[in-house]
């Protein structure tokens, strides 16, 4: 066990400072230290910053990124390496995507939403400065939020697109949180949709009723994803890093980490990867029922990109993780990109 | 969480073991020095330049064009890290304010100037910047500038340590708790509240939230030199040079595997002005944090030079309990540090509690602070509220209620002994009220801060206690007023020298509003004032709530009248005696007040409600250094003299100290040393051509009664409209101003009235009004012409 890498970790007591949990669970160690294959370093041609793995297609990944005036998906898997997929012409940055691999919405900056449908691109794009962060799509909808970036907008947005006549609604902001200038992601967990935001904005609701759910925190949540217990998983914090978990409208738990934290996955046995600034990666064990008890294991940096998005999936029963990301949130834009991956449990 | 923290050390004991094998008994690290400022014994030759070069970072201005502000309380560090040596505290005038707010689900949130730190900034590059507080603030806690001496070794104690002190939930039933501050997962063990865990992330805060100076991590500066990864980042091209088998060739890798230059992240690593981010190179971040890392603690008082009132004072103090939170020392990987502080946050109680919330610390929680070198710094405790540590100690409260409880208790014989040990732990022999060093030289005859001519042995002395008193701070109880400037005629006067001008961080802000006719709303301007005394708030804090319907902070509009806010530079007083000894009939020679020759030149004398002629200030609206040194006094200080002296003073001021607070014999020394500081030297003897061609002399006179001061000491139309300038004088119009001497403007900048002008190129091309010809001629110049004049002024 390499006990120079490994540590328990602290628990924080957010949520208007009430005591955090504490759990006797039992960790399961981690026996090697995972390293990093380095896939790809791009260079000035992109900041890679987003994955995505569609459902109906679990050997894919969807790389989503570009320049800020180029965009770029590029699609293909750790074994195999990648693709450049072509996009429309003008296509600015982009910043997600979600839905199957012939159902597929990708958002970026200005208000640029697109649709593949297997076979083109269809442009849905909004007519506003700020931009898309996140998507969700459904059977019956698509969700999209956003807000500001260094190139345009000022204010936090959601937007649901009406399929019958292809429009898009406004939600509108609670009051509380009216005046935020970014939603990042948004998710649902089979109930309710689930957004997070700047200064520790989560909010919580269906049918254009959102509910802000308080959380005590001031940094910004980066990250919104449903895990395994029919909630969701939080995180975010600049510098310092947040790990939540929510069900049900409330926040259960949460833990501080060492930088701050843009991605988060879950795969088999209920392992998390969690990755963020600086190239920040690191393995969390035995969270399924509590996460204030949990085992952590760094996993050493290959670059000093800022890790946006974490992804996993299994191909010929080998679990590969993903870490992506770039530095084009850093002062120093020369859009350069890392694709990552690990093969776990080695 | 008692549980969590038990957990979280016993981890931590394994995975922060730092390489170096602790023994007990730990020695003592190798920490002191005799001269402060120096860096702790046997730092090798490249840590010992690196410490050199960010010696000279720590007093290296900035400037609006190197980066400074947008808004800002100092333009250095050692601004506020000034005494007795830079690397030191600060004394009130120094203190800045935290302003916090609650948010709509209860939490506690930051509401500072820049919006991200609580940190209130003072001063801004425009007055555009100038942001009131929020109208939802509910926290304003002050702050006191603590010496930086030892501090950065704390860096060395592995989170274990610090841990192994805490009971949470006191649980051995002492009555004292201690509880970590974590930053980023790591044990918090800087700041008042042990908010941070790196010093480079304190650092990098400090120079954002205090100047508004933008850095990058310098993670990217020390893994470049490394072959991969956050871990055993030892092999540093900086460090490793050493060939003493010191830690030395470890701290980096001591300080990376604590992950603190990934702690560091959360500083922003951009700003909202125009100079190019970052605005300081990592080279010299890094070496800011070499020399905060390794600056050296103050030599305590040898065991053998101890006095039995002293060795008695430190058995008392372990029995009243003071050492359960000031454990005498911590180990560390370089060696037992005797800091007495447990790093760890303790409830002070209610009467110290500030509001402030941080990390894991509360309201009423601080850190213990170290004791080490304690001698040195009064005032004493987060917000400077005690004077001397007898009034420290009785302020605390909380946890620490046993310990005072037990003090009062003592005989005052026992409580001078520990107040003896006390001093024995450091710091007391160099401690002072001076900026001058006690082995200050006093300058020469002529010379930069030297008297102008050679004194009798009475008046040389008469000379040296004006200097004493113009360099010493002031206290409440010796007349401070409630809302001052300054705590010292120094604080505002000491570039080059103590008596010269003044940097754009003690600049006097002044405000009012003007109406949709262009009148000032009220009878005379509010000064906003940089600091208060305890348990008073800026006056700011206040009038800002004047604009609450400010809907447009960008043009200043305040409904339908007009917020001005105007800085005013403190000027050199060097040379005033001679200014003083001009004759009324050379300035009067030069007046035109109806510019009768023609030549677009008036000058105006300013004759005072009182007859006098004004020759001093901004706007020659005081006619002699005893008016000059009364109203400083008043109004920067909130000192009072008798009336008899001078009417600019008066007879009650609204402290509760007896007035005149002041003695005449004190006053007369002031003045005398005023009188008598030397002008600027200069061998310049000829006026430069292009000098002249701009026609630059019609108003900088070169001489007046021979006194070469390149000035007329007469009013001129600058061009100024009344949204820049705050002006209630009864003669001088908003847009005129005195024709500032131009003696030894080298060490002044910066420049005009309001230090808008950086450089003398600048200062030329912000004039206006009656000198608009004067630019034009100087456009005009070709550019050897321009560098010549310029050149030309850097002599005077």
């Amino acid at each position: 066990m390499n006990l120079q890498s490994i540590h328990i970790i602290c628990v924080l007591g957010f949520f208007g400072c009430t005591a955090p949990k504490t759990s006797d669970t039992a960790f399961a160690p981690i026996s090697t230290s995972p390293n990093w294959d380095t896939i790809e370093s791009l260079d000035s041609n992109g900041a890679w910053l987003r994955a995505h793995i569609p459902s109906d297609n679990t050997s894919q990944v969807w790389l989503i990124g570009g320049q800020p005036d180029v965009g770029a998906i590029k699609i293909g898997n750790a074994l195999n390496g990648f693709e450049t997929m072509p996009l429309p012409e003008g296509t600015p940055l982009l910043n997600w995507a979600d839905g199957t691999s012939n159902n597929m919405w990708v958002g970026g900056l200005y208000g640029t939403i697109l649709h593949w449908n297997g076979t083109d691109w269809n442009d849905h794009s909004l007519n506003i400065e700020e931009a898309i962060w996140g998507l969700h799509v459904s059977d019956s909808s698509v969700m999209a939020v956003g807000g500001s970036s260094r190139w345009g907008g000022e204010r936090g947005v959601v937007f649901e697109w009406n399929e019958t006549d292809d429009t898009w609604t406004e939600w509108t902001l609670p009051a509380e949180v009216s005046d935020i200038n970014n939603l990042f992601k948004v998710t649902h967990d089979g109930s309710n949709y689930w957004m997070v935001g700047t200064s520790g904005t989560v909010l919580y609701g269906e049918e254009t009723l959102l509910t802000p759910i308080p959380t005590g925190i001031t940094q910004d949540l980066i990250t919104v994803e449903p895990n395994t217990n029919g909630g969701v998983n939080i995180v975010g914090g600049r510098g310092t890093g947040l790990f939540l978990q929510g069900n049900d409208g409330s926040l259960t738990d949460s833990i501080q980490l060492i930088a701050g934290i843009n991605g988060v996955t879950t795969g088999e046995n209920d392992m998390h990867l969690l990755v963020g600034e600086m190239g920040f990666a690191t393995l969390l064990s035995n969270t399924s029922e509590e996460i204030s008890s949990v085992v952590q294991v760094d996993i050493p940096p290959q670059t000093t990109h800022i890790l946006h998005s974490a992804n996993v999936h299994t191909i010929d029963g080998i679990q590969y993780w993903y870490g992506v990301g770039g530095n084009l949130a850093t002062a120093d834009s020369t859009f350069e990109g890392s694709i990552l991956s690990l093969q776990w449990p080695q | 969480m008692m549980l969590i923290l038990l957990s979280l050390t016993a981890c931590r004991t394994q995975k922060d073991n730092p390489k170096v094998e602790i023994e007990e008994p730990l020695p003592i690290a190798d920490i002191f020095v005799d001269r402060l400022g120096d860096p702790i014994p046997a730092l090798n030759s490249t840590l010992e330049e690196a410490y050199q070069n960010g010696s000279t970072m720590l007093s290296h201005t900035f400037t609006q064009k190197t980066g400074l502000g947008p808004t800002f309380n100092a333009d250095s560090c050692a601004g506020c890290h000034q005494m007795p040596v830079p690397g030191g505290s600060a004394p009130r005038y120094r203190d800045f304010w935290l302003i916090q707010e609650v948010r709509w689900d209860g939490a506690m949130v930051n509401a500072g100037t820049n919006g991200l730190s609580p940190v209130r900034n003072q001063y801004a590059t425009s007055p555009t910047y100038h942001i009131p507080p929020s109208t939802d603030a509910t926290t304003y806690a002050r702050r006191n500038t603590p010496p930086m001496f030892g501090v950065g070794l704390f860096a060395f104690i592995t989170d274990a340590d610090i841990l192994k002190h805490t009971d949470p939930e006191d649980m051995d039933g002492d009555g004292i708790s201690g509880r970590a501050n974590f930053e980023k997962g790591e044990v918090g063990r800087f700041g008042y509240k042990s908010q941070a865990a790196s010093l480079e992330s304190f650092n990098r805060g400090a120079i954002f939230n205090q100047m508004g100076i933008t850095s990058d991590p310098l993670f990217y500066e020390f893994l470049e030199l490394q072959d991969s990864g956050r871990q055993n980042k030892i092999q540093s091209k900086v460090i490793n040079q050493s060939t003493e088998p010191l830690f030395f060739d470890g701290w980096i890798s001591w300080i990376n595997s604590a992950h603190a230059q990934v702690a560091a992240l959360d500083e922003p690593t951009v700003d909202d002005d125009a100079a190019l981010d970052p605005e300081i190179t990592n080279v010299d971040q890094r070496d800011l944090l070499v020399f905060s890392t390794y600056i050296g603690v103050p030599t305590p008082t040898p065991e053998s030079e101890r006095t039995l009132s002293s060795k008695q004072g430190s058995e008392t103090f372990l029995d009243i309990g003071c050492a359960t939170c000031h454990i005498p020392s911590l180990p560390s990987v370089i060696g037992a540090l005797p800091a007495y502080t447990d790093l760890l946050l303790h409830d002070m109680g209610s009467e110290l509690a500030d509001g402030i919330t941080v990390g894991f610390a509360q309201e009423s929680e601080f850190r213990t602070q170290p004791l080490w070198g304690v001698g040195l710094h009064p005032p004493y405790l987060h917000d400077g509220r005690a004077d001397t540590l007898r009034e420290a100690i009785e302020w605390h409260g909380g946890e620490a209620q046993h310990s005072v409880d037990g003090w009062l208790t003592l005989s005052e014989e026992e409580q001078i002994g520990i107040l003896d040990f006390l001093h024995d732990l450091g710091g007391t022999p160099n401690a002072q009220n001076f900026l001058n060093a006690s082995d200050f030289t006093m300058p020469a005859v002529g010379e930069y801060g030297g008297p102008a001519q050679s004194l009798s042995t009475a008046d040389q002395a008469l000379f040296e206690k004006g200097l004493q008193l113009f360099d010493g701070n002031f206290t409440e109880n010796n007349g401070l007023s409630p809302h001052f400037n300054a705590d010292s005629c120094r604080a505002c006067h000491q570039d080059p020298v103590i008596g010269g001008a003044g940097g754009l961080d003690v600049n006097v802000l002044r405000v009012d509003w003007l109406d949709e006719q262009g009148q000032y709303l009220s009878d005379d301007a509010t000064v906003l004032t940089r600091a208060t005394l305890p348990n008073t708030l800026p006056i700011e804090i206040f009038d800002w709530e004047l604009t609450e319907s400010n809907e447009n902070s960008d043009t200043n509009e305040i409904g339908s009248n007009y917020l001005v806010i105007e800085a005013r530079q403190p000027p050199s007083l060097l040379g005033l005696g001679e200014i003083e000894n001009i004759s009324q009939t050379s300035i009067l020679e030069n007046e035109d007040s109806n510019d009768t020759n023609g030549d677009g030149i008036s000058g105006r004398a300013h004759w005072l409600a009182s007859g006098q002629l004004g020759r001093f200030g901004w706007k020659a609206q005081i006619s002699s250094i005893e008016d000059f040194v009364a109203d400083a006094l008043l109004q920067e200080i909130g000192i009072t003299i008798h009336p008899s002296i001078s009417e600019f003073t008066v007879e009650e001021d609204f402290d509760t100290c007896e007035d005149p607070e002041f003695i005449e014999e004190d006053v007369e020394a002031l003045q005398f040393f005023v009188y008598q500081l030397a002008p600027p030297p200069s061998d310049i003897e000829t006026t430069n051509p292009s000098f002249t061609n701009a026609e630059c002399s019609s108003c900088h006179v070169p001489s007046l009664d021979g006194v070469r001061l390149y000035s007329d000491l007469l009013l001129h139309d600058m061009g100024y409209d009344q949204t820049s300038v705050v002006n209630h004088d009864d003669y001088a119009l908003p847009s005129e101003f005195r024709t500032p001497p131009l003696w030894g403007i080298q060490t002044t900048a910066p420049y005009m009235h309001n230090g808008a002008a950086e450089t003398l190129h600048d200062a030329i091309m912000y004039h206006g009004g009656e000198a608009q010809h004067s630019i034009n001629l100087y456009q005009n110049m070709s550019s050897t012409e321009q560098e010549e004049l310029i050149d030309f002024l850097e002599k005077l």
